[in-house]
C-alpha cells in the first residue's frame, strides 16, 4: 500500500472533515480567480479601449459630468449625448501640430417606443474625414452606399447582419457593414453618415413619438491626430486657451479615469481575497490537525516499526494534497463557469466593454492560482504533522489511545 | 449508499428548481416579469413573456422532482428521478436559446440577454450534471453488506 492510496482511503474513511477542508480551500480559490480575472480582465479592457482610440486627443464641451460620460460612451457604449458648435472644428483644425480631425454626433434611440429598436449609441460620422471607425471594418467596402440612401454600420455586439433593416426615431436604415470586434465601446454603437442622421432628425418631428433635436451646426466631439513628436499636453493647452468652451482629453488619460472610478471596488474586493485567504489558511490547519490528533496512535505505530519521517510526513502532505488540488480546481471552475456566463452582467456593473482577459492570460491566471492555493493549503496542514512527527513514538502511540 | 444520502440531492434538485423558477421573476426579471403567472388576460408583446413562463413551468417541476427524492429517498427513485431532472436541464436551456423558440429579443444590452439566458442555461447545465449523476450512482450495483 503506497502513500497516495493510504492518503485515499483516509479520506474516504474521513468523509465530512475532508468536505469541510475542501469547502473552505475552494471557496477561497472561488473568489480568488473571480476577484483577480475581473482585475486583469477590466485593465485588459481599458488598455485595448486606449490603444484602439485611433486619436491622439479628444474634445468635447467643458465639463466634469461630460468627461465622465464620454469616457463611459467611449469604453462601454453607454449612450451619451452633448453638443458644440461645428465652427469649432475649423479652429482645431488650424492649430499648430493637428494632422487629422474627425467630428462625431451623438445621439440616444429612444426606449420601448415603436419607432425605434432598442437603447442604443448612435454616433453621426463624415465618412470623408473619420479615421476612427473605418479600420474596423470586417470586409473591407470597395464601395460606399450613396449618402442619399439611410444606412448605418454597427458594432459587432448589437446582433444585425450587413443587410437587414432596423428603424431609429422613424427611419428605416440598412446595415451596411458590420465593424470588426474591438473589444471597446465601439462594439455597443450603431454609426449613421451624417447626411442620414441629418435626414432622421427631420423627420423624427413627424415619425417620431419625441422628436430629435439636433441643429445642423452641431457636433459632439471632434477626434484628432498630432503630427509625430507634437508634445500633446502643450498641444492640449493651445487647443483649450483657443476655444475655452471645449476641453480636450488625452487618450491616455481615458484609462486613468476609468481606472479611477474603479479602483475602490478593486480594493474592498483584494481585500476580501486577503480576508478569505487567511480564514481558508486557518481553517485547512485547524481542521488538519484535528485529523492528525486522532491519527496520532496510528503514525505512533509507524514510526515505532521504523518508518521514516519523510514517508509520515508524505503520507499527510498527500492526503492534504488530494482534498486542496480537488478543492481548488472545482472553486476556480466554479467561478469561471460564472463569470463567463455573465461576463456582460458583469460588464455593465462595471463599465467595461469586457471583464475577462484573453484565453491564454486566462487559463495561465487561473492554473497559476489553484497552484497557490493548494500550496498555501498544504503549508497550513503540515504544522501540526511536523509537530507529531517530532514526539517521541511512545508517547504518539499513548496519546492516540487516550 | 446510505437511504438518507440521497435527500441531499433532492434538497439540490429543490434549490435548483426554485432557482430556475424565480430567476425571471425576482433574480434577474425579465422586461414584463409583474404580469408572469398562469391566471390574467394579460397580453405579451414580448418575446421574453414566454420564456418567463417556460422557466417558472420547468422549474416548478425541477422543484417537484427534487421533493419526490426527499420524500422517497430510495435508489429507484433517484433514478427516475435522475433521468427527469436530465431533460428538465435539457428543456431549460432549450428553451433559452433564441433558435429553439425565439424566447429573447435581438438587443444585446437587455436585461434578459446578459442576465435571465446565462442564469438560467447554468440552472438548466447544472440541474442536467445533477441528474447526469443521480442516473449515474443510482445505476451502480449496490455493495453487498
Amino acid at each position: 500500500m503506497n502513500q497516495w492510496s493510504i492518503a485515499l482511503r483516509q479520506i474516504r474513511r474521513n468523509f465530512l472533515r475532508s468536505v469541510l477542508m475542501a469547502v473552505g480551500v475552494s471557496l477561497f480559490a472561488a473568489v480568488m480567480v473571480g476577484v483577480t480575472l475581473l482585475v486583469v480582465g477590466v485593465n485588459q479592457s481599458i488598455n485595448r479601449t486606449v490603444d484602439r482610440l485611433g486619436a491622439d486627443l479628444m474634445v468635447i464641451p467643458r465639463g466634469a459630468q461630460l468627461a465622465t460620460q464620454f469616457n463611459e460612451a467611449l469604453i462601454t457604449g453607454k449612450p451619451t449625448s452633448f453638443y458644440l458648435p461645428r465652427a469649432r472644428l475649423n479652429e482645431i483644425e488650424s492649430q499648430r501640430g493637428v494632422t487629422r480631425v474627425a467630428a462625431q454626433t451623438y445621439a440616444q434611440t429612444l426606449t420601448n417606443a415603436r419607432c425605434c429598436s432598442g437603447h442604443f449609441f448612435l454616433v453621426g460620422f463624415e465618412r470623408a474625414r473619420d479615421f476612427t471607425i473605418q479600420p474596423w471594418l470586417e470586409e473591407a467596402m470597395t464601395t460606399w452606399p450613396p449618402e442619399d440612401e439611410d444606412w448605418v454600420i454597427v458594432g459587432d455586439r448589437i446582433l444585425l447582419h450587413a443587410g437587414e433593416e432596423v428603424m431609429f426615431y422613424g427611419t428605416t436604415f440598412t446595415v451596411a457593414a458590420v465593424l470588426s470586434p474591438t473589444g471597446t465601446g465601439m462594439d455597443w454603437t450603431v454609426y449613421i453618415p451624417r447626411p442620414s442622421l441629418r435626414r432622421m432628425v427631420d423627420r423624427s418631428v413627424e415619425r417620431a413619438i419625441t422628436p430629435l433635436h439636433i441643429d445642423p451646426d452641431q457636433i459632439s466631439a471632434i477626434f484628432m491626430r498630432a503630427g509625430q513628436g507634437v508634445d500633446l499636453i502643450d498641444l492640449a493647452e493651445r487647443i483649450e486657451q483657443a476655444v475655452p468652451d471645449c476641453q480636450v482629453i488625452l487618450s491616455s488619460s481615458v484609462g486613468t479615469r476609468a481606472r479611477g472610478q474603479l479602483k475602490v471596488v478593486m480594493i474592498i474586493s483584494l481585500a476580501v481575497v486577503g480576508a478569505l485567504w487567511l480564514v481558508a489558511g486557518l481553517l485547512s490547519g485547524v481542521v488538519f490537525a484535528q485529523a492528525v490528533r486522532e491519527r496520532r496512535g496510528e503514525i505512533g505505530l509507524f514510526l515505532a516499526k521504523g518508518a521514516e519521517v519523510c514517508f509520515i510526513v508524505g503520507m499527510l502532505v498527500k492526503e492534504s494534497l488530494i482534498i486542496s488540488l480537488a478543492a481548488s480546481v472545482a472553486g476556480a471552475g466554479m467561478a469561471v463557469l460564472l463569470i463567463v456566463s455573465f461576463r456582460q452582467l458583469l460588464g455593465v456593473g462595471l463599465g467595461v466593454s469586457q471583464v475577462l482577459p484573453g484565453f491564454p492570460a486566462m487559463l495561465a491566471l487561473v492554473l497559476g492560482l489553484c497552484l497557490f492555493a493548494c500550496i498555501s493549503a498544504v503549508l497550513c496542514s503540515l504544522a501540526p504533522v511536523l509537530a507529531l512527527v517530532r514526539t517521541d513514538p511512545f508517547a504518539a502511540i499513548k496519546g492516540g489511545r487516550e | 449508499m446510505k437511504h438518507w444520502l440521497w435527500c441531499l440531492p433532492g434538497l439540490l434538485a429543490l434549490g435548483g428548481g426554485v432557482f430556475i423558477t424565480l430567476t425571471p421573476v425576482a433574480l434577474f426579471p425579465i422586461c414584463e416579469a409583474e404580469h408572469l403567472g398562469w391566471a390574467g388576460d394579460f397580453r405579451p408583446t414580448m418575446r421574453c413573456f414566454w420564456l418567463g413562463q417556460a422557466a417558472i413551468l420547468l422549474g416548478g417541476c425541477v422543484a417537484v422532482a427534487g421533493l419526490t427524492l426527499l420524500l422517497r429517498p430510495r435508489r429507484d427513485t433517484a433514478f427516475a428521478v435522475g433521468c427527469i431532472l436530465l431533460a428538465l436541464g435539457a428543456a431549460v436551456i432549450l428553451a433559452s436559446l433564441n433558435g429553439v423558440i425565439g424566447s429573447l429579443c435581438g438587443h444585446a444590452h437587455s436585461p434578459c440577454q446578459i442576465g435571465t439566458k446565462p442564469a438560467l442555461r447554468l440552472g438548466g447545465g447544472l440541474t442536467a450534471v445533477l441528474g447526469l449523476g443521480l442516473v449515474f450512482w443510482s445505476a451502480r450495483k449496490p455493495k453487498s453488506s
